[in-house]
């Protein structure tokens, strides 16, 4: 919030933000004074506007640090104050909802970094043992064949879980774009914009696109992310039993391949163990995962952005279109 | 300074200079237009009469708020806080 307190002080900013104002007032009482001795009903509504819009807009200058961390403080009371399990650094982050958002995304995406290696190196096992064939002299048999197809779709999850990684990045990236650019740049851009009626339309809507996408946008995601993510549970339970599947069987495409016998001890040790069991187990915990994640990266972002887009529409008519008061025609 | 905070002080500096010049024509003229509205016929004086009005009014809102821009500006400034 650097710019706004710099905003709210004597500053580059501050100067060029009162110099608009100042320049828009005198506009504004020129067109009223040359109104009335014209008899120029239009320019004289014109004037009149343009005034209550920069003692508007001087207000809004003038109390903009307050209105933004009162907004931001409105904002953290709705957000979780405990810390979350998969969120690296909350007590840093706690200082805006859109904050507590970027460090459960990063949560996620460290969480399925080390999903993503653990099912590699189980795919690896999985394909090893699907592979292994015995030749008994004129007789050849395959015992775990059947598991080709769960290695291809652990590679086809594999693939999927890359894909929600990408997201989850591009979400990160969008949220540090949100925190870094919304309050502190857009928000007194659009104020500095809409002072001069010329440029009022895109002021608000610079303006609303900060408060939509700073205030709102984080708020469907607050609710995904409390009072713990819905991807958290997931990730827990697939990574122990990654875990464990891992420590039971890495040790399997070690053997000495060239040995017939400690091959056939290996098919026994496995099929004595219900590796396909635990395979099967493995796999069953792999699409609530994927249903978690598609749910938070896919689902909430799109929920959001509607909202987020129906706000900013509604807010920047409201604050790029003139706001009238009706007895001041009475003056 | 900035280019741009040099360029709308330039624009400030030339409306508070055009903005009063501009006040005491209107005066002036509304004040021409009155005495004129004094020697037309009793049918049109009112029409005279009132767009003199008209321009001293015009030529006095124009004074008081170029005059007190700052002051507005600095009133309306501390309405939120």
């Amino acid at each position: 919030m650097a710019v706004l307190e710099e905003l709210s002080t004597a500053s580059s900013t501050y100067n060029i933000a009162i110099t608009v104002i100042v320049i828009s007032i005198i506009l504004s009482g020129i067109a009223i004074g040359v109104g009335k001795a014209i008899r120029s009903r239009r320019l004289e509504l014109f004037g009149r506007e343009e005034l209550i819009q920069s003692v508007i807009n001087s207000a809004l200058i003038g109390g903009l640090f307050i209105i933004t961390t009162t907004m931001n403080g409105a904002l953290l009371s709705l957000t979780p104050q405990a810390p979350a399990a998969m969120c690296p650094s909350i007590e840093g982050n706690l200082s805006s909802a859109a904050g507590y958002v970027e460090c459960n995304l990063v949560g996620i995406e460290s969480g399925l970094h080390s999903v993503n290696d653990l099912l590699i190196h189980s795919n690896y096992v999985i394909a090893f043992v699907s592979k292994i064939e015995l030749n008994m002299a004129i007789v050849s048999s395959q015992p775990f064949f059947s598991l080709e197809w769960v290695a291809q779709s652990i590679n086809s999850f594999l693939q999927q879980l890359y894909f929600f990684s990408s997201l989850v990045s591009l979400q990160i990236t969008f949220i540090a774009f949100i925190i870094s650019a919304a309050f502190p740049v857009l928000l007194p851009t659009g104020l500095i914009l809409r002072c001069f009626f010329a440029t009022r339309r895109i002021g608000g809507a610079i303006m609303a696109m900060a408060i939509g996408f700073y205030v709102v946008y984080p708020l469907m995601f607050t609710l995904a992310f409390n009072p713990t993510p819905y991807t958290e549970k997931s990730t827990l339970e697939l990574s122990q039993t990654l875990t464990s599947f891992n420590n039971r069987y890495s040790s399997v495409p070690l053997v000495d391949i060239g040995e017939e016998n400690i091959i056939q001890e290996k098919i026994n040790e496995l099929s004595k163990n219900d590796f396909v069991g635990e395979v099967n187990a493995l796999l069953d915990a792999v699409p609530p995962l994927i249903s978690d994640l598609a749910f938070v990266l896919i689902v909430i972002p799109l929920i959001s952005a509607v909202i987020t887009i129906v706000f900013i529409l509604e807010l920047a008519t409201l604050l790029g279109s003139e706001i009238a008061f009706k007895g001041f025609d009475l003056i | 300074m900035s280019f741009i905070e040099t360029l709308l002080l330039d624009i400030q500096a030339a409306l508070y200079t055009i903005g009063p010049i501009l006040s005491v024509i209107l005066i002036i003229l509304g004040g021409i237009v009155y005495g004129l509205a004094q020697t037309q016929p009793a049918e049109n004086r009112g029409k005279w009469q009132n767009a003199a009005v008209g321009m001293v009014i015009g030529g006095v809102v124009i004074a008081a708020i170029i005059g007190g821009a700052t002051l507005i500006r600095e009133t309306s400034s501390k309405l939120l806080t």
